[in-house]
């Protein structure tokens, strides 16, 4: 059954008339393909293979600008109840560090 | 005989002559194929040519450690069910037997008419994708993995189609005796 079905689908002929065809069909791609050769090589592919290393550097610099900005800690805390946290940090000290304390701060 | 891959380096810089041998070399299963697919030798070429010109536009995406068969006939398959679907209106004719195989050949004399329309007429019957399929796997030998590839459908998909391919050609020409039954 394949030789059959095969021989069905046979074009039946040498095919140098459809290679005619399609290459009458190709000739402005491939003279520009040729062009493009002949000017020599273009940045389009720097730009295709840089193109995520230029996001990525972009991304980068941006959360490097951003993280210096943002309040990390518990800065805003300490601010809102500064007098409980000291005493409550005074309180709990052994008496050598605040002498520590003491001796370093004069 | 130039590798396909050194044909299609120089085709991408514009070399005529490589793409020609290119399209020489395979013409005759491109279109085998978009005639199975299309059931119309006019529509098959045009689906032909137009299946080799997108080729060349991709070229770039050719993977030259690869075959250069199988990525060129999912082009041309896909091309040809593209070109059924945009003439859905137009509805494909059956392969006439003079344009389906003309210029006379021992085998063809043999060959009776009653056959070649039963061909025709079980072709018709499938769908383009089966179509595509069981000439791929049946006169173009690829293995139904690749087919699954160049259809883009799961491989499971391409074995039914095959088999129901299969079924409907065995139906159609069980009237002309075992030789066409296998």
């Amino acid at each position: 059954m394949d030789e059959h079905l095969k021989r069905h689908l046979a074009p039946g002929d040498d095919g140098r008339a459809f290679t005619e065809a399609v290459l009458f069909r190709a000739a402005g791609a491939l003279a520009r393909r040729r062009q493009a050769v002949a000017e020599g090589p273009t940045w389009s592919l720097l730009e295709v293979w840089a193109r995520p290393w230029l996001i990525a550097t972009l991304l980068l610099l941006a959360v490097a600008i951003a993280v210096p900005s943002i309040p990390w800690g518990a800065e805003p805390a300490a601010t809102t109840d500064a007098g409980v946290s000291a005493d409550a940090l005074l309180g709990s000290a052994n008496d050598s560090d605040v002498v520590l304390s003491v001796a370093l701060g004069n | 005989m130039e590798p396909d891959a050194a044909l299609v380096a120089r085709a991408a810089a514009g070399d005529r002559e490589a793409f020609g041998v290119l399209v020489l070399r395979y013409q005759e299963s491109v279109r085998r194929v978009t005639r199975a697919v299309t059931g119309n030798a006019d529509d098959a070429d045009d689906a032909g040519q137009d299946a080799f010109l997108s080729a060349l536009d991709r070229l770039e995406t050719y993977d030259p450690s690869r075959p250069f068969g199988p990525w060129l006939m999912r082009i041309a398959s896909n091309a040809a069910i593209d070109l059924v679907r945009r003439r859905t209106v137009r509805a494909a004719q059956p392969l006439e037997p003079d344009t389906a195989t003309p210029g006379p050949t021992p085998a063809t004399d043999a060959e009776s008419a009653e056959i070649r329309s039963a061909f025709a007429a079980a072709l018709a019957e499938l769908t383009p994708r089966q179509r595509a399929a069981v000439t791929l796997f049946d006169v173009e030998g690829y293995a139904h993995a690749e087919i699954a590839k160049m259809l883009r459908v799961p491989e499971g998909t391409v074995r039914s189609d095959v088999f129901h391919a299969w079924r409907v050609l065995r139906k159609r020409l069980r009237v002309y005796g075992p030789e066409t039954e296998e």
